[in-house]
């Protein structure tokens, strides 16, 4: 059985994939699809012509998407942009959070006389199985939210607002004086020779982090590049 | 016979102007009315006309709100401003100059000797 909102609904989130086009310019172009789709159901069409004829007579997403971004092409850019800088300082506030986390457990552990090496080996456990919770976090907030019309509104309206860089602000000056802050306090509460040995463990832990991130990398581009023919393929 | 591409894009700002300053319009009117008029060889892809009304809101030549139709259905109407009235009497002039060029080239001139 065709369902005609439900269609109508598909549609438009193929126009919001696009990000060129701002949620008032899809309701824009969904009024006038709703209206042929009305008039040719006058016409004696039924509910799964009428819509395909419409969505055919308006454009393909691509199409459209690729018209709108001609005349909007700044406040696109402004939106990459801010998803860009958005995605940077996350991974930053991730790993920040995470050597934030991996120090306080430092300190947990430590006072319970596990030292050196064992410690510097407890704090590699703690950063992986960190990292692999923001990943799994990431995965599941893009899967859920990415897609509906009300998330996007709300990263348009973050994008543009001064909440934005008032973030910014304040996650620069939290990261600075955590830099300061945190050697000092692991240094007070470790022994010379157990923080260096500690250190070492650490090294390997960037060594994780500098395997590991490549391999999401291209994972997350062959996901992307997967999608993106899966998209035209629909069309 | 349909128009080029080129042409209808061309003629777009003009005839979009020209119908608005018939009064109030929304979208899905404004193109039924430019295929009404051309008895159909005006062939826009409906979406296209979208991005040119919004390129012409942001030159401050048109102005949009959303208003409820009289049968409840929600629409985005466009009115002409001063300055968009300005700017399609200059279209107006341009293309006279075109479309006079092209009929003294095209008529047909006695030939007296």
């Amino acid at each position: 059985m065709f369902d005609l909102n439900k269609q109508i609904g598909k549609w438009r989130s193929n126009l919001a994939a696009s990000q060129t086009l701002e949620i008032s310019d899809i309701d824009e172009l969904e009024s006038h699809l709703r209206e042929e789709i009305e008039s040719l159901k006058h016409a004696k069409l039924s509910d799964k012509e009428a819509f395909m004829i419409a969505a055919h007579r308006l454009g393909s997403p691509e199409r459209l998407a690729d018209e709108f971004a001609k005349i909007g092409w700044d406040s696109a850019l402004r939106y990459r942009v801010s998803w860009m800088i958005t995605g940077i300082l996350a991974y930053l506030l991730a790993t920040h959070f995470s050597v934030l986390l991996q120090k306080a457990f430092i300190w947990f552990v430590s006072v319970r006389g596990i030292q050196g090496y064992g410690l510097g080996v407890v704090a590699l456990a703690v950063n992986i199985v960190l990292l692999g919770a923001v990943l799994f976090l990431c995965c599941f907030l893009w899967r859920r939210a990415l897609r509906s019309d009300r998330f996007i509104k709300w990263t348009r309206q973050l994008a543009t607002r001064r909440i934005f860089l008032v973030t910014i602000l304040v996650f620069l000056v939290v990261e600075s004086a955590s830099q300061i802050v945190l050697p000092v306090m692991t240094y007070r509460v470790l022994g010379p020779a157990q923080y260096g040995q500690a250190a070492q463990v650490f090294a390997w832990t960037r060594l994780a982090w500098s395997i590991m991130l490549p391999v999401i990398l291209v994972i997350v581009l062959i996901k992307l590049c997967a999608s993106g023919s899966r998209e035209t393929e629909t069309e | 016979m349909a128009v080029s591409k080129d042409l209808i894009a061309a003629s777009a700002t003009p005839l979009i102007l020209s119908i608005l300053s018939e009064g109030e319009s929304y979208g899905y009117a404004i193109i039924k009315r430019v295929h009404e008029l051309s008895g159909g060889q005006l062939q826009w892809t409906d979406g296209m006309l979208y991005p040119v009304l919004h390129r012409l809101e942001r030159q401050k030549l048109i102005q949009s709100r959303w208003r409820e139709s009289d049968i409840g259905r929600k629409r985005k109407y466009y009115k002409i401003k001063e300055s968009g009235i300005k700017a399609l009497k200059e279209h107006q002039s341009q293309w006279e100059v075109v479309y006079s060029t092209l009929t003294q080239l095209w008529e047909r001139k006695p030939c007296l000797t």
